[in-house]
């Protein structure tokens, strides 16, 4: 048995530990999460959130590189798509179980309420998914045409999946600086962020290194403006402001080495990029799960009610139960084996 | 037709008997309030006092709740009332996360109110009416006012500070208290338009 199959059999494994621990969800309900009234959106939707945010990253590299006509992308693009469509997978799985009827989602279909930014979810979530499994297939027809619509398409649908995941808060006067009308700068460069470094992580022959750095120089200057706009307030995302710091601080080592080493021609630059700059991608990643517990679990931490109405209740912060970080790992479990899974079949086994 | 109410703050005595009422007639499993009194303190020691604000469902006209709701299981009916279609929630909590005024609750599990003891015959028949995994509200007791009764909260105040009736007739009692008096709905600022008057105390 060679490695990749051994990879295989080992992420179908946790893949199916993964389904197991949905399925227990799905039959004993929330019982044993730490959902509550006022923490109504937990780990579940952080975690949908942060697969869709990466997915729609990946989805908008390969439309911009599509629409730009850069050649020698078509490894990048196919994988990609397939990470992609993985991610969008988990994360509906995610959204799915966070129902507490989750047989009843199938009636947004015939409602079609547009209003509501659930709605757009459901199909943003659900074309991006579809048009990934376009490419992944390969019937789409190879003419500029065809893949510029494509691209387009992709690009649209993308961008306002990750817009919605903006708007949840709106109504609520606290919402936080991650709530925006439309999409926010810092939402969109963190969706980039992410995408570009879980391309990097995937072992493309493609230098990606310098494209992460520039987004996280442009994401550092958004979330600090925004970080000092809110000082006296609670929306702050130090955290945030710190990692993306030190993935500035190691991606500018990397290429001031690179740089250094090529001077020398000591060696030539790897392809897929170096430890420095992997470690960079995987911190990137991290970076974005942060920025998902900024948007989704801070909003719920102020209270809805203002002061002084809000006076004795309960501001304890929301802890993910064991219950809970299970079949979340189990669900990033099952979008693995997808995606190795599919990249195993395009291989040719 | 348009349901609404008048909360006279001045005479709330903060005694919670709205909230008991509600939980009796709608049989909430334990953990569920429809009906909330939210207590809060003002001034210093030794000039400080408790005050209240009774909170009901607001069956705002303009209800982000209703826009939330992505299957429609939220519906504004001819009266005013905001109310959700307990067979057709699916439990996305999103109108739970849009009310700006905490007025919606997730039904997590239903609980008997002595876990130690055997449900009663009651909670046996009132828990038959809520759902596990879908979304509770307050809709100004519906099944009181199909028979020609008062919100159970209104009927139970002992102080009287609340006024119920209908917004669209000026010339019913709501609406008179509405016009005479200094009465605002609460958090007006939000343009969610509630039919829930309040007169500060």
């Amino acid at each position: 048995m060679n490695l990749e199959t051994t990879i295989l059999f080992i992420l179908c494994f946790f893949a199916l530990a993964g389904g197991a621990a949905i399925l227990q969800q799905l039959i004993h309900g929330f019982k044993k999460t730490n959902l509550c009234d006022h923490y109504v959106w937990g780990i579940y939707v952080q975690g949908c959130f942060f697969l869709s945010s990466l997915a729609a990253g990946v989805l908008i590299i390969l439309s911009v590189m599509i629409l730009l006509n850069i050649k020698g992308i078509s490894r990048l693009a196919e994988t990609g798509s397939i990470i992609a469509f993985s991610l969008f997978i988990g994360s509906q799985i995610l959204l799915g179980i966070d129902l507490g009827k989750p047989s009843r989602a199938i009636l947004m279909l015939k409602s079609k309420n547009f209003h509501s930014p659930l709605t757009w979810d459901f199909y943003t979530l659900g074309s991006s998914t579809v048009l990934c499994l376009i490419y992944y297939l390969g019937i789409l027809p190879q003419t500029r045409g065809a893949m510029l619509a494509w691209s387009l398409l992709s690009l649209l649908i993308a961008y306002l999946c990750l817009s919605v995941h903006t708007m949840f808060f709106l109504s609520r006067a606290k919402g936080g600086y991650q709530t925006n009308a439309f999409s926010g700068l810092e939402t969109l460069l963190s969706s980039l962020l992410g995408g570009t470094a879980l391309l990097m992580l995937s072992g493309i022959q493609m230098r990606l290194s310098g494209l992460l750095l520039i987004l996280a120089v442009l994401l550092l200057g958004t979330t600090a403006s925004h970080n000092i706009a809110l000082l006296r307030q609670n929306h702050n995302s130090k955290s945030v402001l710190i990692l993306n710091l030190a993935i500035v601080l190691l991606l500018l080592v990397e290429q001031s080495t690179e740089k250094f080493l090529q001077a020398g021609s000591i060696v030539t630059p790897t392809a897929g990029g170096s430890i420095v700059a992997l470690t960079a991608a995987a911190a990137s990643l991290v970076l974005v799960f942060i920025e998902k517990f900024n948007a989704v679990i801070l909003p719920q931490r102020e209270s809805i009610l203002p002061e002084p109405y809000n006076q004795f209740q309960d501001k304890s912060p929301y802890r993910p139960s064991l219950k809970e970080i299970n079949v979340l790992i189990g669900c990033f479990a099952i979008c693995a084996f997808i995606g190795y899974g599919l990249l195993y079949v395009k291989a040719g086994w | 037709m348009r349901y609404g109410m008048l909360i006279d703050l001045t005479k709330c005595v903060g005694c919670n008997a709205c909230t008991v009422a509600c939980r009796n007639h709608n049989g909430t499993p334990s953990g569920i309030s429809l009906h909330k009194i939210m207590k809060y303190e003002v001034g210093k020691f030794p000039h400080s006092k408790m005050k209240f604000l009774p909170m009901p469902c607001m069956q705002c006209e303009n209800a982000p709740c209703e826009k939330a709701c992505p299957i429609g299981a939220t519906v504004k009916k001819s009266n005013g009332i905001v109310e959700v279609l307990a067979d057709k929630c699916m439990g996305c909590r999103g109108c739970v996360a849009a009310c700006p005024y905490d007025s919606r609750q997730f039904v997590w599990e239903i609980k008997n109110y002595y876990e130690q003891a055997p449900v009663t015959l009651f909670e046996k028949r009132k828990q038959k009416e809520f759902q596990k995994g879908t979304v509770v509200k307050c809709t100004f007791c519906q099944k009181r006012l199909e028979h020609g009764l008062e919100p159970a909260c209104v009927s139970t105040c002992p102080s009287q500070c609340r006024i119920f009736g209908d917004l669209d007739d000026p010339g019913s009692e709501l609406s008179k208290a509405i016009a005479a008096g200094n009465a605002r709905p609460f958090r007006e600022d939000l343009e969610t338009n509630p039919s829930v008057y309040y007169i500060n105390g």
